[in-house]
């Protein structure tokens, strides 16, 4: 915590002006912006535990008290919420330039103070500040949304699992040295990281809780309060009923009591935490209340968990689960990768104590990805080694039968080792396309539009980082394809479309990439007014003579999109500028297609980067190059006059009755030692990128490989013709030749 | 412990890998040696300029080759028995590391210098070019040149694109690149006139 107070308000600052521009879209009795503001919120409170003025700290969690009655109430934002933020964003702006200067910071607008309405008062919030009023904490019920939450709640369940493990242990730590700060801290973040995860899945009652075990440890960071067995027998209560909801989330996932309201006695935990903020502890816990008869309640009241008295429903549902599967991480700042051991654990036994441990456990092991890669290249280094090994000449000369038989055994085995290595960072694109199906229900109810959502390709595999970074890029252009694409279902009708109009997500893997494309059958986009708009902001010169993608392209530049596209119905640039450069950041491209009336396509083509692909080794002199299958059509070798010159300088063969140009790659790259002399004595292969196609004419075809795309590095970042290299199996360097560019040339 | 060198001081206390290129004797600064290995097969990038040498597998990860020679304009030539690459380690903006490759006729050895015993570059008054070159020095025996290891590979590593006069830059490249690919298509289609 080294934060200078100004780096902090310069951090502060910038939160502050996205809050504005996200600010600026919020809209009367709509959600649009609820989960940015959120998010800013929270990138607040982080930095309000570093050293912030009271002031700017208590403002803070003032904001966040609105919000909470927003996601507790309707979950859109009132008038009042909206005039409150907006205030709020003002002063917050002036504040921060007073801290900045070092001059007194002016005061907080007067009403500010009356709005406390929520359960959660400003002292659970700030505790430093004044109200010590006792607050009687309801018991809050929780709901699970298991049809269309399914995915997240996993993921949430076994991250919880975690995190209130290392909770537990951090404690007891902290209970044997109470002034470690490195625990506190990591169990400060542990709990905030549980929060936002809670809050993301509306999970109030334990966003509420954890919210409050939060402060506490945040009290203790700065030194407010001491840590000591009441506090830590608080913390550890907490964290116990925090474990119950997860066990109940788990046991509804698995089926059992699906759908029930979870209910699990928090107050008065709520209330201790409380009461040793403001530091009157009681001497003695306080009796637990009674428990839900209903709620079966396995870790009983004894903080240590014992799972002979556990209510088992079930033994262990069989694990579903045969292969390595990886899922991705989502939240939490380790840059881990969770590999699904189900099928690694002994199948669940009779024993009742067992299953119950094994309820718990959630079956991933969260690894260090730099490890990973680290493993993944062992393993290829291995399969060379291997078939060094194997074609030494000297091996080769062996005549034993059984030597031949171990090292077929070898190849094999080595072969399925690296295919399973290979999969381990690959991860289906489902996680990021599901969280859609959510997005685009919330928005179209909200909008009281009809919208179905299609998803297509959802196994298609990708290296798990760009699905990662993937998520945001997606809300943005679906959020976009709904709100602004689709016309309202009393339009469509007028326009002679059916109400209910069609999202369609798709991956697939194609151009030697991953394609994604968003497709709305909406309005389309209006190519004139967003010149008209373009020229008007200054992006592009009023005498400037575009083509139609150029015009389109204009939504992606920075400055396009501002609060009043949002009402004009043309505007679809709501960050698209972020959108673009979140994809060209992996690489990628966006590409806009659109038909005004019929709707319009969002295709984003992403690199292969990890992937693997299977590649057509081609021979030209003494180099070899790789051609993704993936881009090829077909390839012949040509008979004599099936290739036509064209003004002597260009040369067509005709491919399924269509004149496709022929390149002679050989002389195009520079090879040296060329055997093709003539088309006849050489191979050509069509390949296609989008609708074009071109020959390319090659000495030989030397084989079909799966290979591993490797980057280049920074060296050749800058040419196209090549779209990465792979490690062959002799342990050389083979190069992927771009399709893309040798179409386009 | 950092690797960087500081550009105000670039002559510096500190171990250096000397290494042979014909008859002349070079050094560069230990800390950015990853590894020395064999000469391997290289495979050829096409189009590139010649002193990319290529790029080869170092256990998993793919690297660039520069050929110093070529890069310094000295006479070409075969590599010998002792010819080997020296891996090194550059670090670009935003901590992100770079490994390239350098071929030389022959590592030396690693020699401790002082501050007082490196002579700035001379001024040769434009040929040869000594922007490449960090100074001199005289030890066992021999006059070796102390190379600025960063520029000379950060040049093709196109790291030096994050400086703020990096953008028009790429920008010619890039044009000029698509006018080449462009004629040396056209010229190959002419050449295959039959």
């Amino acid at each position: 915590m080294s934060n200078s107070p100004s780096s902090i308000s310069a951090q502060a600052l910038a939160i502050h002006s996205r809050f504005g521009i996200e600010l600026a879209f919020v809209v009367p009795n709509e959600d649009t912006g609820l989960l940015p503001i959120n998010s800013f919120f929270m990138e607040l409170e982080d930095l309000a535990n570093t050293d912030m003025p009271e002031l700017l700290v208590k403002s803070i969690s003032k904001g966040r008290e609105w919000l909470n009655e927003t996601f507790e109430g309707t979950m859109t934002f009132s008038e009042k919420t909206i005039t409150h933020l907006n205030e709020w964003h003002g002063w917050f702006g002036e504040a921060l330039s007073a801290w900045e200067t070092s001059k007194n910071l002016p005061p907080h607008p007067a009403g500010w103070e009356s709005t406390g309405s929520t359960p959660f008062d400003s002292t659970a919030e700030s505790p430093t500040a004044g109200a010590h009023n006792e607050v009687s904490v309801e018991e809050k019920a929780i709901e699970l949304n298991l049809k269309e939450d399914a995915e997240l709640l996993h993921e949430f369940h076994s991250e919880s699992i975690d995190a209130l493990q290392s909770i537990e242990q951090g404690l007891l730590v902290l209970e044997e040295n109470p002034s470690d700060s490195g625990t506190i801290n990591s169990i400060f973040r542990a709990f905030h990281t549980f929060k936002g995860a809670a809050g993301f899945l509306r999970l109030i009652a334990l966003q509420d809780l954890a919210h409050d075990l939060e402060s506490l440890l945040d009290a203790a960071r700065q030194s407010k309060i001491k840590i000591t067995t009441p506090i830590v027998d608080i913390i550890l209560a907490g964290s116990d009923a925090l474990k119950k909801y997860t066990f109940q989330i788990g046991l509804q996932l698995k089926g059992t009591n699906a759908g029930a309201p979870i209910v699990v006695p928090t107050s008065h935990i709520i209330q201790r935490v409380r009461a040793a903020l403001r530091g009157d502890l009681p001497p003695t816990a306080p009796p637990p209340p009674q428990v839900d008869p209903a709620v079966p309640d396995p870790l009983a009241e004894d903080p240590a968990p014992d799972p002979t008295t556990s209510e088992e429903p079930k033994p262990h549902a069989s694990p579903s689960e045969t292969a390595l599967k990886v899922i991705p991480q989502k939240r939490g700042p380790l840059n881990t990768i969770e590999v699904n051991v189900t099928h690694l654990m002994p199948t669940p036994t009779a024993s009742k104590e067992q299953s119950a441990v094994k309820e718990q456990s959630s079956g991933f092991v969260k690894l260090d990805t730099a490890k990973l890669d680290a493993l993944i290249d062992l393993v290829g280094e291995l399969v060379i080694a291997q078939s060094m090994v194997v074609q030494d000449p000297s091996i080769q000369n062996l005549e034993s039968r059984n030597l031949a038989r171990s090292l077929r055994q070898l190849s094999r085995t080595t072969s399925e080792l690296q295919r399973n290595a290979m999969s381990l960072r690959m991860v289906p694109v489902r996680s990021a396309f599901q969280k859609m199906g959510r997005l685009v229900r919330d928005i179209s109810a909200q909008q009281k539009k009809q919208v179905q959502l299609v998803l297509d390709g959802e196994e298609t595999e990708l290296d798990r980082n760009i699905v990662e970074k993937l998520s945001d890029p997606l809300v943005h252009m679906i959020r976009n394809a709904v709100d602004h694409g689709l016309e309202s279902p009393e339009e469509r009708v007028a326009n002679g479309k059916s109400p209910l109009g069609t999202v369609r997500l798709s991956a697939s893997h194609q151009r030697g990439g991953i394609l994604i494309r968003i497709q709305d059958d909406g309005k389309g986009l209006n190519a004139k007014k967003i010149l008209a708009k373009g020229i008007e902001r200054g992006l592009v010169s009023p005498t400037a003579e575009l083509t139609e993608s150029e015009i389109y392209n204009i939504v992606f530049m920075p400055g396009f999109s501002t609060a009043e596209t949002i009402t004009d119905l043309s505007g679809r640039g709501v960050g698209m500028d972020v959108v673009k450069r979140n994809i060209e950041s992996l690489r990628g491209k966006v590409e806009i297609q659109s038909v005004l009336g019929k709707g319009s396509t969002f295709t984003i083509l992403l690199p292969l980067t990890l992937a693997i692909i299977d590649g057509l080794m081609v021979g030209i002199g003494n180099d070899r190059y790789i051609i993704p299958t993936i881009s090829v059509r077909e390839s012949f070798r040509p008979k004599v006059g099936m290739v036509t010159s064209i003004h002597e300088r260009g040369a067509v063969v005709s491919v399924r009755g269509r004149q496709t140009p022929v390149l002679r790659l050989g002389e195009f790259l520079g090879t040296e030692g060329i055997k093709a002399k003539n088309y006849e004595d050489g191979i050509i292969i069509v390949v296609e990128s989008g609708d074009d196609m071109r020959g390319i004419l090659v000495d030989e075809l030397i084989g079909k490989q799966e290979v591993v795309i490797k980057s280049m590095g920074e060296t050749f970042k800058d040419q196209h013709l090549l779209a990465g290299a792979a490690v062959l199996g002799d342990g050389s360097v083979g190069l992927i030749l771009d399709v893309d560019t040798l179409v386009n040339l | 412990m950092t690797t960087k060198i500081s550009t105000d001081n670039k002559l510096k206390t500190g171990r250096y890998l000397t290494f042979s290129l014909g008859n002349e004797s070079y050094g560069i600064p230990v800390l950015n040696v990853r590894e020395i290995i064999r000469l391997c097969p290289i495979t050829p990038v096409p189009r590139m300029p010649t002193h990319i040498k290529g790029v080869i597998n170092l256990r998993g990860t793919v690297i660039a080759v520069l050929d110093l020679r070529a890069k310094f304009q000295l006479a070409l030539g075969d590599y010998g028995d002792r010819a080997c690459i020296i891996v090194v380690q550059l670090n670009g903006p935003e901590g992100t590391k770079t490994l390239m490759g350098a071929i030389v006729d022959a590592v030396e050895e690693v020699v401790q210098l002082r501050d007082d015993s490196i002579e700035p570059a001379p001024d040769f008054g434009g040929s040869p070019d000594t922007q490449y070159i960090m100074g001199v020095t005289t030890c066992t025996g021999s006059v070796k040149t102390l190379l600025d290891i960063e520029k000379i590979f950060l040049d093709d590593a196109s790291i030096t694109r994050a400086l703020p006069d990096g953008i028009s830059r790429e920008a010619a490249r890039l044009g000029t690149r698509n006018a080449t690919a462009s004629n040396v298509a056209e010229s190959n289609l002419l050449a295959t006139g039959k």
